[in-house]
This record gives C-alpha cells, sequence and structure tokens, in this order.
C-alpha cells in the first residue's frame, strides 16, 4: 500500500481503536452527536413567520467575517513562517522517505482539511439560531460550513504559495502584500460609497455594500461568501460560479507550487520544530516558555530592571515587571484596545437593533455580552500560569496570600478595561457616568468570581478549568451559579423599577462578590493540597 | 533531614510509587536511580510538595508542605522553567523576595561567577539556551541557601563545565552538612560522591545500598544487575 495512504488509514483506525479504552470520550462524541442532531432537528420549528426575519444579506457578512477569522491568519503565516501542516513525526519521518515532494504536500494539506472539518463543527451547532434568524433550514448551515472549509483550506494554499514566493525577500514581501491588499481595495472604496449613500447610516450602508457585486467578485471572502448565500436561496448557479473560482485559484496556485518549488523542506521543517518546540515546552510544564524561536529573536529592550515587594507580593510586582516589559503600556496592551473596541462596536451594534429606543436593553446585553466573553478570556492572566511552574508551590508564604497576589494583575487589567469601556459607552451613548460606574464594579465583580471559581476548580479537579472539553462543564455551572444573581437582579428591578438599572445591577454585583469570597475561601489551601497540573501529566506519561 | 515514609502516589489504579521510604541524613548525599517510569520524578515531586500522595514526608522534621520546611528546601526541576520576560538577575531577586531573604546579594553573584553566568546577568529567560536556564534554575535553587536539596536530572542539558561545576557544588553542599536527593540516569557521574543509593523499579525501592557497606561492584553494574534480573520486584527496606 502507498506509504501515506497507510499512514492516513492506519492513524484513523487507531484514533477509533483508542475509543474502546477511553469510554468518557466515547460518551462525550456520543453527546456532542446528540446536540448535533437535536439542533439540526429543532431548527425547523424555530422559524417565527415570514416576516420576521432578519436580511439575508446580513447572513452574508456573518459569513464573511467567519471566513476571515479562519483565513486570514493563514495568509498571515504567508508573510512570517510558512505554513504550519506538517508535525515532527512527518519531518522525522516522511521528508526523508523516498516520497515525493508533491504527494507530501497533498499529505499535509488532507491532514489541515480533516482538522477544520472537526474545528469547523461547532458551526452546526448554530442551525437553530440562524434559522430563527433568517428562516433557513439546516441545510443553509450545512453550506456555510462547507463554503467555511472550502475558503479555509484556498487561503492556506494561498499563505504556502505567498511564502514561496517571498521568503527571505523583504521586497518580495512588500509587493505581494500591495497586491493582496489591491485585491480588497475596490471592496473598501465600495463600502465607503455604500456608507455614503445611506447618509453614514451604519446598517443601511453595509446592506448596501452586503448586496454590491463588487464585494461578491472580491477573491476569497467575498467569492465564499456569495457561493454561500447563492446556494441558500436556492441559485445553484450563482453558487457554484463562486465556488468554481475558489477551486480554480486553489488549483492554479497548487499547480505553480509543484513547478516552481516542489521542494519546501527547509522551511516546513523549521516550522515543525517551532510547533514541536512548543508543544514539547506546554508538556514539561515550562508554559512561561511558549514563545516561538521566532518570538525569541524578536528583540526585547530592557530598560527599569528589579522586582519590588516581599513574600507573595513578590508575584505580583514580577507580573507588574513582566508585563511592562512586554508591553509599553503594562497591564493593558493590544488585546486590551481589541477589547475596548469590540465591546464598544457591539453597544453601538445593539443601539442599531433596538433602534435606538431601549437604552436600557443596549446597556444591560452589553453588560452580559462582556460577561460572558471574561469566562473565555480570564485564564489567559499570569496568575494562572504560575500554577504551571513550581516556585508558586515552594515559596515559604501563606497559600491563600499566594493566590491573591498572583490574582492581582488580572483583576487591575480588568477593572481598567471596564472603566474605559463605560466611560466611552457613557460618553458616545449618553448614559449617567454613575450607571457606567455601576456596570464597571458589576463587570469587575464578575471577573473576580470568575478568577476565584478557577483556583475552586484547580482544589477539586486538580486542572486548570480553562483546559479542553472541561470548559463546557464550566459555562454551565457558570450558567447556574449566576441563576440566582439575576434572579435578585430581576425581582429588584420589578419591585423598585424608580431605581432603574441600579438596583439590579447592585443586586448582582452583590451575589457575584458573596461567591467570589466563598470561592476564595474554599480555595485558600488549593496550593498545599492539589498535585501541580504538569507535574501530574508528566507522572502519568 | 528528608524522610519519607511509607509514600503512595497514585493515577488513576496505578501507583506511580508504592509504599517507598528512604530517609536522607544531613551531609548525606541520597541517589535515586531506577529505569524509565520507575516512580523517581513522581518521588522527587512528592518530596518537594507538587504531588499529593499517601504518607508522611518531613523535611528536618517539618511537614513538607508546611511554610517552614519550604523555607530550607530547595529544588531543581528536571526542566527548567525560567520566566521568558525576566533578566537572570531578576530571577534571583524574585526569588530572594519572595523569600524574604537578606544580604543576598554577595550571594548571587558568586553562584553566578560560579557557573559562568556572570556576564548574562541582564540577558532574559527567553533568550538562553536550555543549558543556561538549567544553570539558572539551579542557581535560583541556592540563592536561599536550603538546608536540604532536591535535584531532578540535574546534568541534563548542562555543559562540560556546568557538569562540572554543579558536582563541585553539589560536593561542597555536602561539606557544608546539607541533605541533597539527586534523580539521575548519570550514574557514572554520581560514582565518586554518593552516599545512600535507592534503586526504585516499578513504584517501589527495590535496593537501598550504603556506600560504608563495602560494595566491590561499580554502582553501575549493580544497577544493570537489579533493574534488568526479571524476578525482582522489591520491598521498600
Amino acid at each position: 500500500m502507498n506509504a501515506l495512504a497507510y499512514i492516513i488509514t492506519r492513524s484513523a483506525k487507531n484514533k477509533l481503536f483508542e475509543l474502546r479504552r477511553k469510554p468518557a470520550l466515547l460518551t462525550l462524541y456520543a453527546v456532542l452527536l446528540f446536540f448535533l442532531v437535536f439542533f439540526i432537528a429543532v431548527s425547523p420549528r424555530t422559524n417565527r413567520g415570514a416576516d420576521e426575519y432578519t436580511d439575508i444579506l446580513w447572513l452574508k457578512g456573518i459569513v464573511i467575517l467567519l471566513t476571515a477569522f479562519a483565513s486570514v491568519p493563514s495568509i498571515m503565516q504567508g508573510f512570517a513562517q510558512g505554513s504550519t501542516l506538517f508535525g515532527m513525526h512527518d519531518v522525522n519521518f516522511l521528508f526523508v522517505s523516498p516520497v515525493s515532494g508533491q504527494k507530501i504536500l497533498i499529505y499535509g494539506i488532507f491532514g489541515y482539511l480533516k482538522n477544520l472539518a472537526y474545528s469547523g463543527i461547532f458551526l452546526l451547532f448554530q442551525s437553530a439560531s440562524i434559522s430563527q434568524a433568517f428562516g433557513v433550514g439546516a441545510g443553509a448551515i450545512t453550506v456555510i460550513y462547507f463554503c467555511f472549509v472550502f475558503c479555509a483550506v484556498t487561503s492556506l494554499v494561498l499563505g504556502i504559495f505567498v511564502y514561496s514566493l517571498t521568503n527571505g525577500n523583504e521586497k518580495r514581501k512588500n509587493i505581494a502584500k500591495t497586491i493582496l491588499l489591491l485585491m480588497l481595495l475596490p471592496a473598501a472604496i465600495s463600502l465607503v460609497f455604500s456608507l455614503n449613500a445611506a447618509n453614514w447610516n451604519f446598517s443601511a450602508g453595509a446592506l448596501i455594500f452586503l448586496s454590491s457585486p463588487v464585494l461578491s467578485f472580491t477573491p476569497v471572502f467575498g467569492w465564499v461568501s456569495a457561493a454561500a448565500i447563492g446556494f441558500i436561496q436556492g441559485s445553484l448557479s450563482t453558487g457554484f460560479l463562486f465556488i468554481f473560482l475558489l477551486v480554480l485559484s486553489a488549483a492554479v496556485m497548487l499547480i505553480a507550487l509543484f513547478r516552481k518549488t516542489p521542494d519546501y523542506y527547509e522551511d516546513a521543517m523549521a516550522v515543525s520544530e517551532t510547533l514541536f518546540e512548543r508543544k514539547r515546552n506546554l508538556a514539561e510544564g515550562n508554559i512561561n516558555n511558549m514563545e516561538t524561536a521566532a518570538s525569541r529573536k524578536t528583540k526585547t529592550r530592557v530598560k527599569a530592571t528589579g522586582i519590588r515587594g516581599a513574600g507573595a507580593s513578590a508575584f505580583f510586582y514580577k507580573h507588574v515587571r513582566e508585563s511592562f516589559r512586554a508591553n509599553r503600556f503594562g497591564l493593558w496592551g493590544l488585546s486590551s484596545v481589541f477589547l475596548v473596541v469590540g465591546f464598544l462596536v457591539y453597544y453601538l451594534f445593539m443601539g442599531q437593533v433596538t433602534g435606538g429606543g431601549e437604552k436600557s436593553v443596549q446597556f444591560i446585553t452589553t453588560l452580559a455580552v462582556m460577561m460572558w466573553s471574561q469566562l473565555f478570556l480570564i485564564g489567559q492572566g499570569r496568575g494562572i500560569r504560575e500554577t504551571f511552574s513550581h516556585y508558586i508551590f515552594m515559596v515559604p508564604e501563606n497559600p491563600f496570600k499566594k493566590i491573591v497576589w498572583i490574582s492581582l494583575e488580572v483583576m487591575l487589567k480588568v477593572i481598567g478595561e471596564s472603566i474605559v469601556v463605560f466611560a466611552l459607552i457613557c460618553t458616545i451613548g449618553g448614559e449617567s457616568y454613575l450607571l457606567g460606574a455601576a456596570a464597571a464594579i458589576a463587570f469587575s465583580a464578575f471577573s473576580f468570581m470568575i478568577v476565584a471559581l478557577n483556583f475552586v476548580s484547580f482544589r477539586f479537579t486538580g486542572s486548570d478549568i480553562n483546559a479542553g472539553l472541561l470548559i463546557m462543564l464550566y459555562m454551565f455551572g457558570i450558567i447556574l451559579i449566576m441563576v440566582p444573581g439575576i434572579i435578585a437582579a430581576v425581582v429588584a428591578g420589578v419591585l423598585f423599577p424608580e431605581f432603574g438599572l441600579y438596583l439590579p445591577i447592585a443586586a448582582l454585583t452583590a451575589w457575584e462578590i458573596a461567591i467570589a469570597l466563598v470561592c476564595f475561601f474554599l480555595s485558600r489551601s488549593v496550593l498545599h493540597n492539589c498535585d501541580m497540573v504538569v507535574a501530574r501529566q508528566v507522572g502519568q506519561r | 533531614m528528608i524522610s519519607v515514609k511509607n509514600i503512595t502516589k497514585k493515577y488513576a489504579k496505578q501507583a506511580a510509587c508504592d509504599n517507598v521510604s528512604l530517609n536522607v541524613k544531613p551531609g548525606e548525599i541520597g541517589v535515586l536511580l531506577g529505569p524509565n517510569g520507575a516512580g523517581k520524578s513522581t518521588l522527587i515531586k512528592s518530596v518537594c510538595g507538587l504531588l499529593k500522595y499517601d504518607g508522611e514526608i518531613t523535611v528536618n522534621g517539618f511537614n513538607n508542605r508546611s511554610i517552614e520546611a519550604k523555607r530550607i528546601l530547595g529544588y531543581v526541576p528536571e526542566f527548567p522553567s525560567l520566566y521568558p520576560m525576566l533578566t537572570v538577575w531578576e530571577h534571583l531577586e524574585f526569588i530572594a523576595r519572595a523569600y524574604r531573604l537578606e544580604n543576598w546579594e554577595n550571594f548571587a553573584d558568586e553562584l553566578l561567577l560560579r557557573f559562568d553566568m556572570a556576564d548574562k546577568k541582564k540577558k532574559l529567560g527567553k533568550e538562553l539556551s536550555k543549558g543556561m536556564q538549567q544553570k539558572v534554575s539551579v542557581c535560583c535553587a541556592l540563592v536561599t541557601a536550603p538546608q536540604a536539596v532536591v535535584f531532578d536530572e540535574p546534568l541534563v542539558g548542562l555543559d562540560p563545565h556546568g557538569i562540572r561545576e554543579l558536582k563541585t557544588v553539589i560536593t561542597d553542599l555536602k561539606t557544608e552538612g546539607k541533605a541533597i536527593l539527586i534523580s539521575t540516569h548519570m550514574i557514572e557521574s554520581m560514582e565518586e560522591n554518593w552516599d545512600i543509593t535507592f534503586i526504585m523499579k516499578n513504584g517501589r525501592i527495590v535496593r537501598e545500598i550504603r556506600r560504608e557497606d563495602g560494595l566491590l561492584s561499580k554502582l553501575e553494574d549493580i544497577y544493570f544487575s537489579i533493574t534488568e534480573s526479571e524476578g525482582e520486584t522489591g520491598e521498600s527496606k
């Protein structure tokens, strides 16, 4: 049998056999499958009636954003470090074997396609909400899923193509960037004209832009969104036309790749080694040293030096030093800017959705979305990362003091971000600054609660709650924990409407703080009563 | 000084350490030997309080999870874990502050000099090679002047100069009356200065050998005779 076919089929078989030894994983797959079928089955029942649906053009916008999310990193990688198609096992076994480079490249793309198909499954769970919003069935979400996969693969090929043309040559990189930007230029001009035509009304302008053929003929994102909407609306000719453009461009680039640079081993090997190094660092618990070889080469300027504090507080001052060294704004880096801008845009978008009439809905929905997003963002702080290293366990200080001090950095970050977000919302949206302050406190208290819950999880399950599949249980748990606080907020709002949003927010905040304090109390001896995560993982191997 | 009594550590149903006991006295070098998967690293991490276990571990009479024990215990992990955005000197400063040390600077300078790192004080953690990271890791463990030091594969990744210097440091620590427990695969590197050797297999200590017992064979030969024999399951002595 062909070596590559053997690897693919044997790996698939072993993966299946592995399930026999991992009943928990098998159960999880069964549960996921059940929910998938359930969402697809209920999607036709969530239709609201033909006159209530949101314009399908908005779905086109969602498809563009979705595919951009999946594709832009692949394309940008083409300018930075080449493809990430291969693992170290491929480098060590395949690259030295007498198998043609072209076949290995196809094998790499196939592997990427497989991973992409798995990771895109989350889209299929959206069938009910898509059906409810746009009145389209489960078939529509399946179309979007396949378009998403097609687009991501084309972008990957584009990334490899760009890399093979520009590798190591700044001049060529600039030319390639210019060409790519020129491809997007007509769409950008069309957007400006559309907004202008709608007197700079966001939703009206966006609809004009989304219906524009200029956008549909914009390479990759435009093609894929036009194909998706074509298929969903039953226009097969439109759908196939744009899919044809997508496949044709990928095929042309692949042929050019095979003809020009069949030997891409050295570059692929460099990237694979970097990825392997990251994985090894993670496995060895060297989570603080996860930088890639590329980022290690980036010069960090060391100006101010030294660490303050004594005992457990040294951890906090260390975090401050690390943060300011990593970026000049210290705790608040580029991620904070994205966060603030993102929430502000969401607030303005909700203004459009509510037609500017329901100010309180717009405000509370934004606060709720901010809180929800914290579930995914808060675990990225340096505090939780400390628990992957031995220092936090070995420093001779009270364990409760240690977890408080390692959490302080992320708390200050959240407080700073919430102040800026709500100050801007109050200024732009004309809300009361007092209400903004109340919301900032509620948001910070929620974040405080999440940090505390992470430590409780660590105490009782021995795992970082943000790890892997546990996050699904975690989200369900958070919803349950928040229910009494939300009920208290609703009751306060109904019984005392004269206080507006103040009393509900205060009730919610009080609940969050109470839960946070209980959680911190429960996790006070966490560092003395649980396994260091990585030490356990290494031991289990 | 380092006392391990009837330690059992299980992952799911499998015991990585099965009723293990050992004792390393002040001024002694205890060497932990064993094939891969024998349970050496699990035992080392349990001693350092990084893993939960059943049994009792004390350092100078203090429970190993107590603040008193942590203050006098140093640990050099198998894989150096440095902070990429801290300089070499800041690593030492951080440890010194976290342990509330006073007048530590001269000793820290001395350590860096011994490991050829004096000119790397301002280098960031991310700029160091793995060997250099290991040296900083050793300096961080020793800057607190611990009474007991636990090394997990300390020689891996070090250059010849680093290996020689670390072996000298270990001998010096012994002379100063510190208790040292070392897990290693590099048997010959410990041949000269061990005092007590524990050979682990399948989560148990199958042989405990004291130098004063007057060995006729080399440690390496004893190790292979034990670990390569099929029948020996052993009891913790």
